[in-house]
């Protein structure tokens, strides 16, 4: 996998540069010791720069033989990364089909107008979903350590979060729904919008549920 | 393994299969939906050439014929009622709502529960407007004239009125 570390990349820690070959370096300015400062100059002359100011740091030299450790600048998402990322765009393509499809039938709206949308979500979502979903899941049952990897794990918990946001806030909805009704702000019956809510909840409550169960149960 | 696919086969095939049926409702309708926007482009343009025929000559017409509206769709209709009202029908094939499924997700999340409702283009108005949306059938409205009138009781005095018309004022009394 691109994302595991490299065994000759080396992978800084504390989000420090990397130590290269053996050289002086000089300390970062504003942690230098008071006695090395140099004396002040005045400032039509030039300031030196790069000159170490204090004893250097001796970084251990590589062996003969080995090239300069390379630094990971981008961080890429593996070959099986990529195909997780394109499943869950089609399966939040599929749901938001799904979802406006099942909000339409329960206000009683069956027209073209009214469904049409969300029958292209439907169906330009779910025959991707359903191909790469299966295609993965093979893959996972044959090799379990996939279910480890970075990209696959980044991928299913952004959305685990994002359908919990959608699922938490839905319950806010239904909840501020209900009390502007009891408060007289609101004409809509309260029957209709759990069930309107509820459309939602299944869809977002389902995919969270399903990621969630997958990734706690080992 | 095998079980455990089956089981997400059987799941996906269930989504496959409303995704087929929302998407054949979908296609028998279509060709109404096509029909029913052609009528509606040809009554939204009778719809305004009426409304301008209504403003520069001041009174209605017999028929559209007569106010030189031609390629009338079959679809719609006018009928004059009396000198100041007319009743002004489009036929269409198949119900259309503005309700907005997509724009519903963020209502739901947003507590914003709309109820839209097809208009009820039946009741009375004081100016012809074709609305988006509409009932399978016939869809009328009865418009009531908002020619001018030919007299003006608020520029003259309190007990008469002047009727631009014929240039004289009379007793107010006939319009209390």
């Amino acid at each position: 996998m691109d994302e595991q570390p490299h065994p000759h990349h080396h992978q800084p820690t504390d989000g420090g540069m990397p130590p290269g070959p053996a050289q002086s370096v000089p300390p970062a300015y504003g942690h230098e010791p008071a006695q090395h400062a140099q004396p002040w100059a005045p400032p039509h002359e030039p300031m030196p720069v790069a000159q170490p100011m204090s004893a250097p740091i001796e970084i251990p030299q590589l062996q003969s033989g080995q090239s300069p450790r390379p630094v990971p600048v981008v961080q890429v998402l593996s070959p099986v990364g990529v195909e997780y990322v394109f499943m869950i765009i089609s399966l939040v393509t599929a749901a938001i089909g799904l979802t406006a499809a099942l909000l339409a039938m329960v206000n009683g709206k069956f027209d073209f107008t009214v469904l049409a949308f969300p029958a292209a979500l439907l169906v330009t979502g779910v025959p991707v979903f359903a191909f790469l979903f299966l295609r993965l899941k093979k893959l996972e049952l044959r090799n379990p350590a996939l279910k480890l990897d970075p990209s696959k794990r980044r991928t299913t918990q952004a959305t685990q979060i994002i359908s919990f946001i959608v699922s938490m806030f839905t319950v806010v909805g239904l909840i501020f729904a209900i009390l502007a009704k009891l408060g007289g702000q609101s004409d809509v019956s309260i029957g209709k919008a759990i069930l309107d809510a509820l459309c939602v909840l299944v869809v977002a409550g389902g995919i969270l549920a399903y990621y969630w169960h997958d990734e706690h149960k080992g | 393994m095998r079980s455990t696919l089956v089981r997400y086969k059987i799941g996906l095939l269930v989504i496959g299969l409303f995704t087929i049926i929302l998407l054949v409702l979908v296609l028998v309708q279509a060709h109404a939906a096509k029909q029913d926007n052609e009528t509606y482009r040809a009554a939204n343009e009778i719809v305004t050439k009426l409304n301008n025929y209504n403003l520069d000559h001041d009174k209605l017409p017999s028929s559209l014929a007569a106010a030189h509206i031609t390629n009338v769709p079959a679809s719609v209709s006018y009928q004059k009622l009396s000198e100041g009202s007319y009743k002004f029908c489009v036929t269409y094939k198949a119900t259309s709502s503005d309700f907005d499924a997509t724009s519903a997700l963020s209502d739901v999340a947003s507590g914003h529960y709309s109820s839209p409702s097809v208009s009820d283009s039946t009741e009375d108005s004081y100016y012809l407007y074709l609305p988006s949306s509409h009932h399978k059938g016939a869809n009328c409205q009865t418009v009531k004239s908002f020619t001018t009138p030919s007299y003006d009781c608020s520029s003259y005095d309190s007990y008469s009125c002047y009727d631009n018309s014929t240039d004289q004022s009379f007793d107010n009394s006939f319009t209390q």
